[in-house]
């Protein structure tokens, strides 16, 4: 996501530029730099509304209108609409001009959030299959295609091979907290108590406290183990 | 009727494959037919394998039992010499090798296995009836070798036979070579002027994988 805020960022201030011009075409386009205003200030319904009235109201380049659905599934996924968020983000992906190996990724979170790791696994290897790593085709593997794999692979219970991703991209990025807290719970699910803890233990470490919530410090809990 | 008989066909299954599971080795023979698998068979055949005296020393591992070593990291405690060796189907073993190392930015490696007197296709043309899987145990230059490969996020029992990475190329980043090769030793003792039949691991092994197929070893020795 971090990658996509740039190109919103830019979006924003030329379609407010001609926002506030006074041709009623172009006043139109006031939707679309709405949406991402919404978005900055994380009010998913009115992301919706006006990303509808964007894509309603304007002929926009393909690369555009791809991006404000983009913006909508993130909004669906926000509001845990994620049937929604699915749709959303497969026609933003069927509107950009390049395959985008991290949309790929992010739809095949909202596949696991919306209770279909299957299709969230296919979407992993699909990547995987075709050398699409993150930054390309090309440019090989790194966390984030390891860290939603053992997800996908969680959700479908094989735990032993979750926990294997996890260390794959762990060996890559020996500071994601996130990755250690799922490797947790695989070695968790798997009765291997000594290694969850280990793993809880360091996550509670170096974990951005600000993104913990209550299910992840019940899960610390069950280990004896507190957030410092 | 059907379930019934459906019944006990799946019993007969579930018996027949806990008789082979309990099957205790008493052969040098099918104990390299275990090893030969290079995975947990091995250690865990040798938990309660009746072999001739004066051949392995086991040593306790966990759950499982594994030919007594210094230390799979330590330079020159990698090696047992065998004080009778042990013949199998006529190929003298007379050591047990066990070796694991990370190479930077290229990935880990581990070697098991024994250490046999004769030349490598000597020892693999004796050896090969009792290897698993062995109509993929081929010539690979001076070597013979049955290889596959597993992606990361594979099923953790699924290796692969098609796509391998081949001899003298580093194992691609979110895979692991799995080789069972047969091979002249290392120009250095204790290996030197033998050749060796040792089971590998390279590339991306992660503790995960070593709880399954290492069982003797601790699974983090290379975290």
């Amino acid at each position: 996501m971090t990658t996509r805020w740039p190109a919103l960022i830019v979006c924003s201030v030329i379609l407010t530029g001609c926002a506030g011009m006074q041709n009623p075409q172009k006043a139109n386009l006031a939707h679309c730099a709405n949406q991402f205003k919404a978005s900055r200030a994380e009010n998913y319904p009115l992301v919706l509304q006006e990303g509808d009235l964007c894509l309603q109201k304007n002929t926009l380049p393909a690369s555009l209108q791809s991006l404000i659905y983009a913006v909508q599934a993130d909004a669906y996924s926000n509001l845990k609409h994620f049937p929604e968020a699915v749709t959303a983000k497969e026609k933003s992906m069927q509107l950009e001009v390049k395959p985008d190996p991290r949309a790929n990724l992010d739809l095949s979170a909202m596949y696991r959030d919306a209770g279909n790791p299957k299709k969230a696994l296919e979407l992993v290897q699909y990547n995987l299959d075709n050398g699409m790593g993150e930054a390309g085709k090309g440019s090989g593997f790194h966390m984030p295609t390891y860290y939603h794999l053992g997800l996908a692979l969680t959700d479908l219970g094989q735990y032993r091979e979750a926990a294997e991703a996890f260390s794959t991209g762990l060996q890559r990025q020996a500071d994601y907290a996130w990755a250690y807290y799922a490797r947790g719970i695989a070695y968790d699910h798997l009765g291997d108590r000594d290694d969850a803890k280990a793993d809880f233990m360091k996550f509670s470490q170096i974990v951005n406290k600000k993104y913990v919530q209550e299910e992840h410090k019940a899960k610390l809990a069950e280990y004896k183990i507190s957030m410092p | 009727m059907f379930r019934s008989l459906f019944s006990g066909v799946a019993l007969l299954a579930v018996g027949a494959v806990c008789t082979a599971q309990a099957q205790t080795v008493t052969t040098p023979e099918q104990l390299l037919t275990e090893f030969s698998r290079c995975d947990a068979h091995f250690f865990e055949s040798l938990r309660d394998a009746r072999l001739p005296a004066g051949t392995l020393r086991l040593s306790d591992y966990g759950s499982v039992k594994a030919p007594s070593i210094m230390s799979p990291l330590q330079e020159g405690g990698t090696y047992q010499h065998f004080e009778t060796p042990l013949i199998v189907n006529g190929v003298r073993m007379v050591g047990y090798y066990n070796q694991a190392e990370t190479i930077k930015n290229v990935g880990n490696f581990l070697f098991w296995g024994f250490v046999a007197d004769g030349s490598p296709q000597e020892v693999a043309a004796k050896l090969k009836p009792l290897i698993v899987d062995n109509a993929r145990f081929v010539s690979q230059g001076k070597a013979i070798t049955r290889a596959e490969i597993r992606r990361v996020g594979d099923p953790i029992g699924q290796w692969r036979t098609e796509g391998l990475t081949g001899p003298g190329v580093a194992t691609p980043f979110g895979f692991v070579d799995r080789v069972l090769i047969v091979d002249t030793g290392d120009t250095t003792p204790p290996l030197a002027g033998h050749t060796t039949v040792f089971c590998s691991l390279q590339g991306t092994v992660t503790a995960p994988l070593l709880q399954v197929y290492r069982p003797d070893l601790n699974a983090h020795l290379l975290d």
